[in-house]
């Protein structure tokens, strides 16, 4: 075969194109990569399914369900005392935010009264879980991307968060704290001056925190103008929480839909308008301030004595039916329950914002680079144990 | 300001249920046709409910509901939409083209509920694995009595069970120390009755 013919050969061939410049550039056939299920990056049992052009990606496919325990079908044989501890096991990062849309809406529902102090009680320790998932949020990811050493840090103060909820609640992960009408039981005496405590030392940490991660020229060059989502494409999709707020949207339900005591709390909606990687991890970052802020507010204004649980009975009419949503740290946590007029709930849905969060990746992914995905998925922030429930 | 009020519901088949029925006053347009459901949905997203809060379902008893929450996020107010389809023919269409964000929560109620949702572009099991047959949310799955409801289960801790159990318990220690003393009782005869034949042995040798 002559030369001649060989080129013949090539240039004919449909895979093959030309460029502006007159050089021949060459398509690969599409590849497909599979990422997961056992990928250390996915942050639990996901497997995505890439397709990829050389070094871009050309489509995505998620599947999920590997932790899938339908907690949904268990609920639906238990009281609704009995439906808390199961909460917890959803985002296991942060297990008492779980707690709180559902008890609020049986506390709405049966027209349960909250005391003042047991609001602000539940209020810093939202907070407090805050701090903790974003924490966790930023160890994995800097370790996603290539750095140990933040991730050591980050669980060395997420211990002395940790430490607080265990003195309080009596665990660490998976508390069971929350109750209709308040607190289970009541703190301990030294809680509020443990938690003014950790703020003052946390808040010295932080620029640590930044010059390793967010000021730090690697991890910028990883970030920017990677993975962007605009602000339409979030709403249409349902995206919450930090990565929402990335984009430029100010929507936050503390402020929107106030809930316990943020209706007396002061705090800034954090919102940057680029919408790419490195927005969403700045967001997280200024968050950190907002919540140690919260919790100061929470020492400085809570009650010192008082009731730490209402009074009152879970009795929810037949046919009664609420959706009611909370700001936890990945973005509305709602949970919607359906009573028949018995003892526990007759359905209930948890809508997990990881969930709703992922199913944009596919739109995130297409068009970037392939070295770019681990970047971009970890900036997302899920909990497969929430996604998959 | 979008008011849920103002879409206009003239020419289409709605059931407005009244507000005793939903706590929280959101207001609740009640369907049974999937034309009239899909035109409301249209006309809602026109008036500002651009945000899909949550789509999820319930086994009614009677057949299957559809439920859909949107926000609007100018001044946050909610609607919730209900579509009601037997269970012989449970078809409800799709809103993935107006709200993207409820394209995994259809997936969803179709995989535990069995609700389809027809023109979703992607309608497959999501959580459950492709080869399930059955729809575990819907009333009549069978869950090979595991999952018993806790208002019909006991009491815990169960005395007069612990005291039953403690019984019996004590019955089988007491059967077992008699079975013990006469395995030994036993055992002491066999051994006395050797004794005795090679004692009788001996004598005769003597």
């Amino acid at each position: 075969m002559s030369d001649s013919t060989v080129l013949d050969t090539v240039l004919t061939n449909p895979a093959v194109g030309s460029s502006p410049t007159g050089l021949v550039q060459s398509r690969s056939d599409e590849m497909i990569v599979n990422l997961g299920p056992q990928h250390p990056a996915t942050h639990g049992v996901l497997q995505i399914v890439l397709g990829i052009d050389g070094e871009r990606v050309t489509s995505a496919t998620p599947h999920i369900g590997f932790l899938h325990r339908n907690h949904e079908k268990i609920e639906e044989a238990r009281t609704y005392e009995q439906v808390i501890p199961y909460l917890d096991r959803m985002d296991y990062v942060s297990g008492l935010q779980n707690e709180l849309p559902y008890i609020l809406a049986i506390e709405e529902l049966s027209g349960i009264e909250v005391p003042e102090r047991a609001k602000y009680i539940r209020t810093a320790l939202f907070e407090l879980n805050r701090v903790i998932s974003h924490l966790v949020w930023l160890g994995t990811y800097l370790l996603d991307l290539g750095a140990i050493t933040p991730f050591l840090y980050a669980f060395r103060d997420r211990e002395l968060a940790l430490d607080i909820i265990e003195k309080t609640a009596g665990a660490r992960l998976l508390p069971n704290y929350y109750t209709f009408g308040g607190v289970r039981r009541d703190i301990h005496p030294l809680f509020w001056q443990n938690l003014g405590e950790f703020c003052d030392y946390f808040e010295t940490v932080i620029p640590e925190y930044a010059a390793l991660t967010i000021d730090a020229p690697i991890f910028q060059a990883r970030t920017i103008d990677v993975g962007f989502l605009n602000a339409a494409t979030a709403i249409n999709h349902g995206i919450t929480g930090p990565n929402l707020r990335a984009a430029g949207v100010a929507h936050d339900l503390r402020k929107d839909q106030p809930y316990d005591a943020y209706p007396e709390l002061d705090f800034d909606v954090i919102t940057l308008e680029r919408g790419d990687a490195y927005a969403r991890s700045k967001v997280r970052f200024e968050e950190f301030y907002q919540s140690l802020s919260l919790i100061r507010q929470c020492i400085e204004k809570a009650p010192r004595s008082g009731a730490f649980k209402g009074k009152g009975r879970v009795k929810i009419e037949e046919y009664q039916q609420r959706y009611k949503a909370v700001e936890a740290s990945r973005g509305q946590l709602g949970v919607f329950v359906a009573s028949d007029g018995g003892t526990g709930p007759y359905r209930s849905k948890h809508r997990s914002p990881s969930f709703t969060n992922l199913q944009v990746i596919p739109d995130l992914f297409i068009g970037q680079k392939f070295a770019d995905v681990i970047a971009i998925l970890g900036s997302i922030d899920i909990v497969l144990g929430e996604v998959d429930r | 300001m979008a008011d849920a009020n103002s879409i206009d519901t003239s020419d289409i088949q709605v059931r407005r249920i009244p507000e005793a029925a939903s706590v929280g006053g959101e207001t609740v347009y009640s369907f049974e046709d999937a034309a009239a459901y899909r035109s409301f949905c249209e006309r809602a997203f026109a008036k500002g409910y651009n945000f899909p809060n949550c789509l999820t379902g319930l086994d009614m008893g009677y057949g299957l509901r559809s439920v859909l929450n949107l926000r609007n996020l100018d001044d946050f107010s909610e609607i919730t939409i209900w579509m009601d389809v037997p269970y012989d023919a449970p078809h409800v269409p799709s809103v993935t083209d107006i709200w993207g964000g409820v394209e995994w929560h259809e997936r969803e109620a179709y995989d535990l509920l069995g609700i389809i949702y027809t023109g979703h572009p992607d309608l497959r099991r999501i959580l459950l694995e492709d080869h399930w047959t059955i729809h575990p949310l819907q009333r009549r799955y069978d869950t090979g009595g595991y999952l018993i409801p806790s208002w019909e289960a006991q009491a815990w801790p169960n005395w007069e069970e612990m005291a039953r159990l403690k019984e019996e318990e004590a019955k089988k220690a007491a059967e077992a120390a008699k079975k013990r003393a006469e395995e030994a009782k036993a055992k002491a005869a066999a051994a006395k009755a050797a004794k005795d034949a090679e004692d009788a042995a001996k004598e005769g040798d003597a």
